[in-house]
């Protein structure tokens, strides 16, 4: 059964789609000296000093939420993170770097995020004319430059969420991580928390439904 | 109707890129740290301070101690079923000896 689940996954040739942007953010080889410095002082009753650790790793933790929450839920979502990482502090060993810990937190936050919104009633956006058109426009492009074109409109990011939010949290989390940034399996079950084989059954089903979601938002398909 | 197989990549790849756009997110960085410390602080008055990390440590501890207890309680029942087994064995054994042995309408 798994198996045939990863001949599948390689008849779609998903890493085709891993571009050679990986998001750096998510990997930092060791802990900085300024990190474990300001940790130990922590650790030691001046906790004072995570407000400089807030400092330094801010627009790290922001850059990793962004891409996951909506605009609106940014800072409450980075807030949360902060302050998970405040409680958890004594579970962080040292054996990854303080970053790749931190990016673990705000990953599974933003997980948690749009695991308590799936639970309630939401209200689902859809496709315009307007994105039908990006979309036929997308369709169209040939070069690298073209695609960064397209990318860069409005409608393109409108299209992006319209198709992530008819995702399960679960799939979301792993098709961002897999699909959208390119981590490895690993990375992204280390990140998430969960077993390597978890993750790969949940990167191929989540990339199967989002095709599904692509092709019934064709014209002819809707 | 839907896409064909390669209209399909190329839609992925269209949205890979859309993702890569970096958001323009005018924020206050200062505004953050001041945020989050006061919602520490203010969780430090209501608990105590430092108790946070205090409490992540004996999160860790507890789990520790509760798995060690597992693994010593299920290496005990394990033990206290073979020995019963064992034991009950050896009394029907020895109960089908005595069967064997007397005779059963006293002749």
């Amino acid at each position: 059964m798994m198996d045939d689940c990863f001949t599948a996954t390689t008849a779609l040739s998903w890493w085709e789609l891993r571009l050679p942007m990986a998001d750096e953010s998510l990997t930092v080889a060791q802990t900085a000296p300024e990190d474990r410095d300001l940790l130990r002082r922590i650790r030691e009753g001046d906790t004072d000093r995570f407000a400089d650790l807030i400092s330094r790793h801010q627009q790290h933790v922001v850059r990793i939420v962004s891409r996951r929450v909506p605009a609106d839920d940014v800072d409450e979502t980075v807030h949360d993170v902060f302050v998970r990482a405040y409680f958890g502090l004594g579970q962080f060993s040292g054996s990854v770097s303080f970053d790749h810990w931190l990016a673990g937190i705000a990953v599974r936050t933003c997980y948690d995020f749009w695991r308590s919104r799936h639970r309630g009633e939401r209200p689902v956006s859809e496709l315009t004319d307007a994105h039908h058109r990006w979309i036929e426009q997308a369709l169209t492009a040939a070069s690298d430059e073209e695609f960064k074109d397209h990318a860069r409109r409005e409608e393109a990011a409108e299209v992006l969420h319209w198709a992530l939010e008819r995702l399960s949290p679960e799939h979301r989390a792993v098709l961002t991580l897999v699909h959208l940034e390119g981590r490895s399996i690993r990375e992204a079950a280390e990140l998430l928390g969960w077993s390597t084989v978890n993750v790969k059954v949940r990167a191929f089903r989540a990339r199967r439904a989002l095709r599904d979601i692509l092709s019934d938002s064709s014209r002819g398909g809707t | 109707m839907g896409y064909s197989d390669d209209e399909l990549k190329k839609l992925e790849r269209a949205l890979t890129e859309a993702f890569h756009v970096p958001a323009d997110r005018p924020a206050d960085p200062g505004e953050m740290t001041r945020r989050v410390m006061r919602t520490l602080r203010r969780s430090a008055d209501a608990g105590g301070q430092g108790q946070g990390i205090a409490s992540g440590l004996l999160d860790q501890l507890v789990w520790r101690v509760a798995t060690i207890a597992a693994a010593v309680v299920l290496a005990a029942s394990v033990l206290t079923v073979q020995v019963l087994r064992t034991s009950t064995g050896e009394s029907t054994l020895l109960l089908a000896e005595e069967f064997e042995t007397t005779p059963l309408f006293g002749d």
